[in-house]
């Protein structure tokens, strides 16, 4: 039999279609073609699989017969290195090397090297998971990424670091040796305060300050947005890099799709196995937007605000972004997720965080009523901050924060609450919510849509009251207005109140306006 | 070993003679050998069925220098094809189809030869 296929996975962001890669060899005018959409990446694979199964002493049918080779469904634009191995094993089980049969419910997935050594590439594990829906029971992967193949339920994992050893698998013969497969060299590019600093933290480091550790807490029981503005100095970014401490584990889907994030963008480290804790993510303000939100030349490498899919993503100094970078996050801000759109391909992956924007008063960093240090900023830069801090994305934030000198002078000693103390009630609110929004596929308030939440989880009529009457002053919008509502349940959460009432629905106020809270509400989870 | 031009001939002539006797026992008919005219030569017409074969004929030690199937380059496989049709306008025969075929030998240095033939070169 002249043809043979072999499986395997084209990724276009989240969505994983599995490729059927199909080999023709026969008589003719002798050649190697290539067809199926495939980009220039993946045509160089010709090149790749010839000399690997020729220096594998394997014999490469392409000297004496015609070659063709289709990747469909052919209309699927293809990309990435990562198909040379069902290239080659396809190509081998026409000329009869490897028995055809073998290759059912199985998908090869790696790079070849001339000398047929396999390369580790990015996206394993989405790529798994992918063809473990479609029915695919086993999958061949570069030795170094099958514990991240492994990671998904009921898969047979081989790894191997040659093509050598897969024919050898395939026949039932004794591995060859080869030289070990060197792992993926990726590494984080434009992070700062990152990820391995944050092991040491905790929220007992910081004195005082517990308005906005109230703020925080809220923020991580309901996942809300927040917005801390201060002057230098006073916080604002110890604030923010505590909060993955009060988070909970990630849940299991949460789990598996930030890990999945994470082999896509080549970041994920195998020996740590899947992600549990939230992850933190704090870009530095001159980051494009291809780093942010995603994108890229070639294939769509997921950006900060997917890494940061179930934890926070944190903005320092957020009005000195750039715009473009802003205003690109409008809609993962409301949606939770992000489209980014190149060409004809649009590819959507998850990017359900936490966002914290921290903003000085002013450019320079002084314009407090109370500072003893003078604002140098011109009227005109006032102007244009401003502007930049009442943006659109101000409004799309729940919860606003401002630190003022006073709220540090205010400082006591004594014990601080730890991190583990505040994460037990976030993880008890995020329970409740759990149970509340069972049959929905939202788990957290900052995410129910808010005709549900007016349908079936209304607030008090006499806390709907005063809610309508901050509308009805102009002061809050409509979307604050549902903000409101759904920090009121969070906060009722966090109590324990099975409605929101008037009381819930005035520190729910108090944190939207960003006007002081009551220090009753402050204090009180902090009595027992 | 050095080749001569003499040897290179007697070599060509020995794989077309093998070729000839190898499509005979296929079932074609051998209607010309060595057809020349300004463009080139067609090393042998034949006729199988109602179709009129040209074919190729590349006889090799090995495969130093590529195999004998490498050998036929788009260019010269269309140059094939324009010498069929001058061959058909000469002798005013008019096929149903023509096809371009290629027999290939390898006569190693030792042992016996191997014949491979691909039918219809496109």
């Amino acid at each position: 039999m002249p043809v043979a296929t072999a499986h395997c996975v084209a990724l276009s962001g989240a969505v994983g279609h599995l490729v059927d890669v199909q080999a023709d060899v026969s008589p003719g005018q002798v050649g190697t073609t290539l067809v199926g959409r495939v980009d220039p990446s993946l045509h160089e694979g010709r090149e790749r699989v010839r000399m690997a199964i020729e220096n594998s002493e394997l014999t490469w049918a392409g000297t004496t017969k015609r070659v063709t080779v289709l990747l469909s469904p052919a209309d699927l634009p293809k990309s990435g290195a990562h198909f040379d191995l069902a290239i080659a094993v396809a190509i081998l089980a026409a000329t009869g090397e490897v028995d055809p049969r073998c290759l059912q419910d199985t998908a090869f997935i790696g790079e070849l090297a001339l000398d047929g050594g396999l390369r580790s590439v990015a996206g394993v594990l989405p790529m798994v998971l992918a063809a473990s829906k479609r029915g695919v029971q086993q999958v061949f992967v570069p030795e170094p990424q099958a514990r991240e193949a492994s990671m998904v339920p009921g898969m047979t994992v081989i790894g191997l670091r040659s093509l050598n050893q897969v024919v050898a698998a395939l026949t039932g013969d004794e591995l060859p040796e080869a030289m070990p497969v060197p792992p993926l060299s990726a590494g984080r590019y434009l992070a700062w305060r990152g990820s391995a600093r944050l092991d040491d933290v905790d929220m007992a480091d910081l004195i005082g300050l517990d308005e906005v550790k109230y703020a925080v807490e809220v923020a991580a029981a309901g996942g809300h947005h927040l917005l801390i503005d201060g002057p230098k100095g006073c916080g604002k970014t110890s604030i923010a890099e505590r909060i993955p401490t009060i988070l909970p584990d990630l849940t299991g889907s949460e789990s598996v799709e930030l890990t999945a994030i994470r082999s896509l963008a080549g970041l994920l480290d195998p020996a740590l196995g899947m992600a549990v804790r939230p992850p933190f993510s704090a870009p530095h303000h001159d980051a494009s937007k291809a780093s942010v939100v995603g994108g890229g030349s070639g294939r769509v490498r997921p950006g900060e605000l997917s890494l940061a899919h179930g934890g926070v993503l944190f903005l320092d100094e957020f009005p000195l972004f750039r715009t473009d970078v802003i205003e690109a996050l409008r809609e993962p801000l409301e949606n939770g997720d992000i489209t980014v759109a190149r060409g004809e391909e649009a590819v959507t992956l998850p990017a359900r965080s936490m966002v914290v924007l921290a903003a000085n008063p002013c450019a320079c960093g002084n314009r407090v009523a109370q500072s003893r240090v003078m604002c140098t900023c011109t009227a005109v830069q006032i102007r244009d901050y401003k502007k930049r801090l009442d943006g659109p994305i101000a409004d799309r934030i729940d919860i606003t924060r401002h630190l003022t000198p006073e709220t540090f002078t205010r400082d006591r000693l004594g014990r601080q609450e730890t991190s583990a103390i505040i994460r037990a009630r976030v993880a008890a609110a995020r329970l409740r919510q759990a149970e509340r929004y069972a049959e929905h596929d939202w788990r957290l308030n900052a995410h129910v849509p808010s005709a549900a939440l007016r349908e079936f989880w209304p607030l008090e009529p006499a806390a709907q009251a005063v809610v309508d009457a901050e509308i009805a002053s102009g002061r809050l919008t409509r979307r604050g207005a549902v903000k409101v509502h759904r920090l009121a349940w969070t906060v009722a959460d966090l109590t324990g109140a099975d409605v929101p009432g008037t009381g819930e629905a005035g520190v729910a106020l108090g944190l939207r306006l960003g006007s002081s809270l009551p220090s009753a509400t402050v204090k009180m989870e902090r009595v027992g | 070993m050095t080749t001569t031009a003499a040897s290179r001939q007697a070599m060509g002539r020995y794989g077309e003679d093998v070729a000839a006797r190898y499509l005979i026992d296929q079932g074609l008919a051998v209607l010309e050998r060595n057809w020349r005219c300004s463009e080139g030569e067609i090393d042998l017409v034949l006729r199988d069925g109602a179709t009129l074969v040209a074919c190729e004929v590349k006889t090799r030690h090995d495969d130093a220098f590529g195999t004998p199937h490498q050998a036929i380059t788009p260019a010269k496989l269309d140059r094939l094809k324009r010498l069929a049709a001058r061959w058909i306008d000469e002798r005013g025969i008019r096929p149903s189809e023509t096809r371009i075929d290629l027999v290939a030998i390898r006569r190693p240095r030792r042992g016996p030869a191997v014949v491979e033939y691909v039918r219809g070169l496109s």
